[in-house]
């Protein structure tokens, strides 16, 4: 439909572009001018790859792979290593990373949105980028394996080791495990 | 408007407005273009597990008994066609990932798949004699590839050392002759620790080797304690030696062999 009328094709930017744009933001550190031409970039490959739609995903997994290899080859572009994300964590968030790493407390958690941001941002690029797909996006598995084009065994264990430093980094800053 | 006060979708359609989404064709090229050159990878290490074979088979065809584990190792093993093996298995797993469902694979699954299909695939290509045409063809031209055929005949043709190689044959007094890789004739003479059935088994016009000692240098008269065949096998059917006639035993010809006991070392 995006094809024979390019408006249908304005609506589904309007439809993603808040989505899109804070996965963007919450995967690196950068200036609104920078996402707004990101997100312009990603959406007219989006449209470009029309055609290369794979029906066999869900369409939200297929246009956030499109995000995610965009905003990296976009930091790769600048040479510089994606870090500090701005969009801001909302109480959901930290409770389901809160939860899932068995973290003591979840009020205490949200007192230290701050260290917990931090720590994510020192994780590793692969591993941060998982744990904002898995938290921060509340992806799926099989969503996870189709954005980041890895398979699913591969999932599992980027994503436990990603937990594991998360962990380990919550519990050297004082957040009680 | 200000270009500022545009919406997102605004720009994107601004940007799109002249602008078609790549066509089905274009995608359905590039996939074929990525599983071409996935199968273009196994072929490849398909041809190198052919060479591999035809030396694993020939090696023996090529060094004579007593030569140390290690440097039969270093002669025999085609490194070329393993690290190429491995550079293209590594290609095709990259290009089977870039397919559509390509990446829920294991790197494992992929490897193995791939190594098998190249595996597979090599076999037949032994057997057709694709591998022994590989290997001479590599042996000659490209660099780092030991030539099995010259690896033989440094092993194998030395008379002074008591190891002759050429093409047997017999001539009309049924007395058994040997072409060497200069092309003079040498005269064999069989020791009794040659069994009739050895020699039988040979058919003339076949590359052999004898293990022995030269009884007369001048008139080139060789004593042969042990022969054997030293033809390549996996030649397939393009590359097949012209079967000559088969060697009438010792026990049967007209002049009987030399016996001797001078075979012991």
């Amino acid at each position: 439909m995006s094809l024979e009328n390019k408006r249908f094709f304005g609506e589904l930017v309007t439809r993603y572009e808040k989505k899109l744009g804070a996965y963007v933001r919450r995967l690196g550190q950068l200036p609104q001018e920078d996402v707004q031409d990101l997100l312009q970039n990603i959406f007219i490959k989006v449209y470009q790859n029309l055609n290369d739609f794979d029906q066999s995903l869900s369409f939200n997994s297929w246009i956030y792979r499109i995000a995610h290899n965009e905003t990296m080859t976009f930091f790769r572009s600048r040479r510089v290593r994606p870090q500090g994300h701005q969009a801001p964590m909302t109480p959901e968030m930290l409770a389901n990373i809160a939860s899932d790493l068995d973290v003591q407390q979840e009020s205490e958690v949200r007192h230290d949105e701050e260290l917990v941001r931090q720590c994510i941002d020192e994780l590793p690029a692969h591993y941060r980028e998982i744990v904002v797909l898995k938290y921060f996006e509340n992806k799926r598995y099989d969503e996870l394996s189709d954005i980041l084009r890895l398979p699913a065994g591969t999932v599992a264990t980027r994503l436990s080791r990603a937990k594991e430093q998360l962990k380990a980094r919550l519990l050297a800053k004082g957040i009680g495990l | 408007m200000n270009n500022e006060d545009k919406t997102i979708s605004e720009k994107v359609l601004e940007r799109i407005e002249h602008a078609t989404p790549h066509s089905r064709q274009y995608f359905m090229f590039r996939n074929a273009g990525v599983w071409a050159l996935a199968a273009a990878s196994v072929i490849v290490g398909a041809l190198a597990v052919a060479s591999i074979i035809f030396r694993a088979v020939n090696a023996g065809a090529a060094l004579r008994p007593g030569i140390p584990p290690f440097r039969m190792l270093v002669l025999v093993v085609p490194f070329l066609w393993v690290a190429l093996m491995t550079v293209f298995g590594y290609v095709a797993y990259r290009e089977v990932r870039l397919t559509r469902k390509g990446y829920t694979y294991e790197f494992s699954t992929i490897m193995l798949g791939t190594l098998l299909a190249s595996v597979v695939l090599g076999i037949i290509f032994y057997t057709s004699g694709a591998g022994f045409a590989l290997d001479r063809m590599a042996a000659r031209h490209l660099p780092f590839q030991a030539d099995l055929g010259q690896v033989q005949q440094e092993r194998w043709f030395q008379p002074e050392q008591g190891f002759l190689m050429g093409i047997i044959t017999e001539d009309e007094q049924e007395r058994v002759q040997l072409v060497d890789p200069n092309r003079a004739r040498w005269h064999v003479q069989f020791a009794d620790t040659v069994s009739a059935k050895k020699v039988e088994a040979l058919e003339t016009g076949e590359r052999v080797g004898l293990r022995g000692r030269t009884l007369d240098p001048e008139e080139r008269v060789f004593l042969a304690c042990d022969i054997r065949s030293l033809e390549f096998g996996g030649r397939g059917a393009l590359f097949m030696r012209k079967a000559g006639d088969k060697m009438r035993p010792l026990d049967e010809r007209k002049l009987p062999p030399l016996r001797s006991t001078e075979c012991e070392e």
